[in-house]
């Protein structure tokens, strides 16, 4: 009893510096959040700032683009790397090399990042330029629903890499000897992919999501250096819209945008723990 | 089963102590929220600093002289002064973003006025100068309409303007004539006939530039006309934009203009690097006070490296269209909404737009160039009169007083028409300052002028952004 109270104090001693940090820069401005979410020039006005919000046509545009783009990217972001990690995994040998070579683009900051993205795709661009020798007409890559194909993509790319090693490493946690006794039971390959490997690797799965998503929210780096702080309305995000009202000290309508975003990724971070959680069950 | 004392007491203790240690934690949370606060002091505030130069700042120190003289010590203003422009700017910031900040600020800071104006960030100035019981009630029945209405949005006053500029360019006849421009004084320069204005001079520069390309000229230079025909294309008050294909023709015609501006200059083109370059439309000539205008004019030498216009031509400054003449404001003050102090705010207000004041900036007054205003004008009627009136007066080299003139020259007396005429007025007189132009505008017109991008795509930009910039 004594040693577990010990135990428990040495913990909590180890675990404050971080929740202290958690506390002091994430709480408390959170609740000062919440205050301002419901007051205007210091005066409380319930849920009139919230209403605004609602009236917001921009808000609800970076709302709509920021689905369209978690919707498309996140999943993209997922799959590709799994196959890849697939595919890796047949070799025996020399997989930590195409890994470390994935791994480049987050190395490389993302200003510098862009500029090379700028040089292949504005209009001038190196691929404008081949599609003309083609014959094809060049794509305007910086405006109208290509942009959105461009943040997706670049997006996909910064994340694969990381992703092909989390889920690497979560297949090699399978044992072979499953597969094989499934092979030897006459499985085909896609039973074997559908029915072992895949409910094998939710964990790493689950896991590969929630850090997608969070990365999701960073987009906004590469958003704002491709098409700076007012974009084309098909790349206009939320971050976008927060950034904005920031810069215009509009605190009332950027504290009740927080608010809101806080909540919708809490309820679907909670959905997301639950299924995870019933799936474990079953 | 019940602990040992000694183990009770150690975990009490303990616990004691990570209580301390969160309490410490605090303390520099409490520190970083309480320094330097200065909305606890019983006087009005103000930020500013000393690296740009803020007329807001020097009203205010002569409005304190002014309450030390008449014992009204308790009226102050509290100057914060900031030794760079950046760190006041982010203090500003954060501050007003806390629900804080100054007592007063004024239109020489770098703040989002526009959009702060909606999101109710300011003070109605109507019902601080109605509320104020003083026998010398503010009557704003005696100063220019036009110009103070400006800061009347939806039946609120948010800003009071104390002088304003009026945009002109001023040329020499002889160099006019040389392209087959017109050569009528105060003639109505605007975005739509500027292409028949400049034809000849477009096909053949010879070796003039267009105007002048330095950015810190006092908002006039080959940029900020670009910025206000965007500024042209966007209703800002029915948050509407049109980038049609009129705007790209415009846009394209001074982009060359603006290229003819640039102190340096290929010899294909025909304007060479020579200092001596002659401009046609002169910098120094873009200051809209009569007796500015007047004493530049007669000047034998002219002022520094710039020569005198021997026979100097008024336009307005690209209008939007033949009806529109515009001004801008020089100085305005805006009150915070959360001031506790708005009982002290009139009697600033008053010496603001006071008699003494506004003819002190004009030169008008006996302290002729003090206060660093002379190229602006005042709002109060009486005083803009007294500016005309001593525009007559003749001057010698040292500014001694000579007499009076019978008349002024034609270039002055086409500005005092131009001012009658105003009918637009915008906030800030330099276009670099503004929220749109500095967030949306310059941005997608600087890829532009970097060839990013053509015209088209360049309005497309435009149009794209301005629409979400709006509706934000």
């Amino acid at each position: 009893m004594k040693l577990k109270t010990k135990q428990a104090w040495t913990g909590v001693g180890f675990a404050l510096p971080a929740l202290l940090g958690v506390f002091i820069f994430y709480l408390i401005p959170y609740c000062i959040s919440l205050y301002y979410g419901f007051t205007l020039q210091n005066q409380f006005v319930g849920f009139g700032n919230f209403a605004a919000l609602m009236k917001s046509n921009t808000f609800w545009l970076s709302m709509k683009n920021t689905a369209i783009f978690s919707v498309i990217a996140i999943p993209l972001a997922i799959v590709i790397p799994l196959l890849i990690s697939l595919f890796l995994s047949t070799f025996d040998k020399h997989t930590g090399f195409f890994s470390s070579l994935f791994l480049s683009p987050m190395i490389v900051p993302a200003a510098s990042v862009i500029y090379v993205w700028q040089i292949f795709f504005t209009d001038y661009g190196v691929v404008n330029s081949l599609l003309q020798k083609l014959g094809i007409e060049p794509v305007v890559f910086f405006k109208g629903p290509w942009s959105m194909v461009l943040l997706i993509v670049i997006f996909v790319w910064k994340n694969c890499a990381y992703n092909i090693i989390l889920f690497s490493a979560g297949l090699r946690k399978i044992p072979r000897d499953v597969r094989e006794f499934a092979y030897l039971d006459g499985a085909s390959r896609t039973q074997v992919l559908t029915k072992i490997v895949l409910p094998l690797l939710r964990p790493t799965t689950f896991f590969v999501f929630l850090l997608t998503v969070i990365s999701s929210f960073k987009i906004f780096r590469e958003a704002y250096l491709l098409y700076g702080m007012y974009p084309d309305e098909h790349v206009y995000m939320i971050q976008h819209f927060m950034n904005n009202n920031f810069n215009n000290l509009n605190y009332p309508r950027l504290s009740t945008a927080s608010i809101v975003l806080s909540i919708f990724i809490i309820a679907v971070m909670l959905i997301m723990f639950r299924v995870e959680r019933r799936s474990d069950i079953a | 089963m019940m602990k040992p004392i000694s183990t009770r007491i150690r975990v009490i203790v303990t616990k004691k102590l990570l209580c301390l240690l969160l309490t410490l934690a605090l303390v520099p949370l409490y520190c970083a929220c309480s320094s330097g606060d200065t909305a606890d002091s019983e006087q009005l505030t103000y930020y500013y600093s000393q690296e740009y130069r803020d007329d807001m700042a020097e009203t205010i120190k002569r409005y304190n002289r002014w309450c030390s003289s008449h014992s009204t010590e308790d009226m102050k203003i509290k100057l914060v002064e900031f030794e760079n422009y950046e760190t006041m700017s982010q203090r500003l910031n954060i501050e007003v973003m806390a629900g804080g900040g100054p007592d007063l600020f004024s239109n020489y800071q770098d703040l989002p006025f526009e959009k702060m104006i909606q999101n109710g960030a300011f003070y109605d100035l109507n019902e601080l100068i109605g509320n104020d019981t003083a026998q010398d009630k503010l009557d704003l029945s005696l100063y220019n309409q036009t110009i103070l209405d400006a800061g009347v949005f939806d039946g609120k006053r948010y800003y009071l303007p104390a002088f304003y500029r009026v945009p002109v360019l001023v040329g020499d006849k002889a160099a006019f004539e040389k392209f087959n421009m017109p050569t009528q004084q105060g003639y109505h320069l605007t975005f739509d006939n500027m292409d028949e204005v400049f034809a000849d001079y477009l096909q053949e520069p010879g070796g003039y530039r267009f105007m002048s390309s330095n950015t810190q000229n006092g908002g006039i230079n080959a940029d900020t006309v670009v910025f206000k025909l965007v500024n042209a294309q966007t209703d800002f008050e029915n948050k509407t934009c049109s980038f049609d294909d009129g705007f790209k023709e415009k846009l394209e015609l001074l982009t060359q203009l603006r290229e003819l501006s640039q102190e340096s200059q290929s010899e294909s083109s025909g304007v060479t690097e020579s200092d001596d370059t002659p401009i046609l439309f002169q910098p120094v000539y873009s200051i809209s006070n009569p007796i500015w205008m007047e004493t530049l004019i007669n000047l034998p030498e002219g002022v520094g490296d710039i020569p005198r216009v021997s026979d100097p031509v008024l336009y307005s400054y690209f209008e939007k269209d033949e009806t529109t003449y515009s001004a801008a404001i020089a100085d305005a003050i805006f009150v915070n909404a959360g001031t506790k102090k708005g009982d002290k705010v009139p009697a600033f207000l008053k010496y603001m737009l006071g008699e003494h004041l506004q003819n002190l900036y004009t030169g008008t007054d006996e302290e002729y160039w003090a206060g660093g205003g002379m190229d602006a004008l005042p709002v109060l009627n009486s005083a803009f009169d007294s500016c005309i009136r001593t525009a007559y007066n003749m001057t010698g080299d040292y500014g001694e007083y000579l007499g009076v003139k019978d008349e002024l020259s034609p270039a002055t007396q086409a500005l005092i028409d131009h001012i009658g005429h105003i009918n637009s007025v915008e906030l800030n007189y330099d276009l670099y300052k503004t929220n749109y132009d500095r967030n949306v505008a310059i941005p997608i017109l600087q890829d532009y002028w970097d060839g990013k991008f053509n015209a088209d795509k360049c309005a497309d930009n435009l149009s794209s952004a301005t629409k979400i910039y709006l509706l934000e």
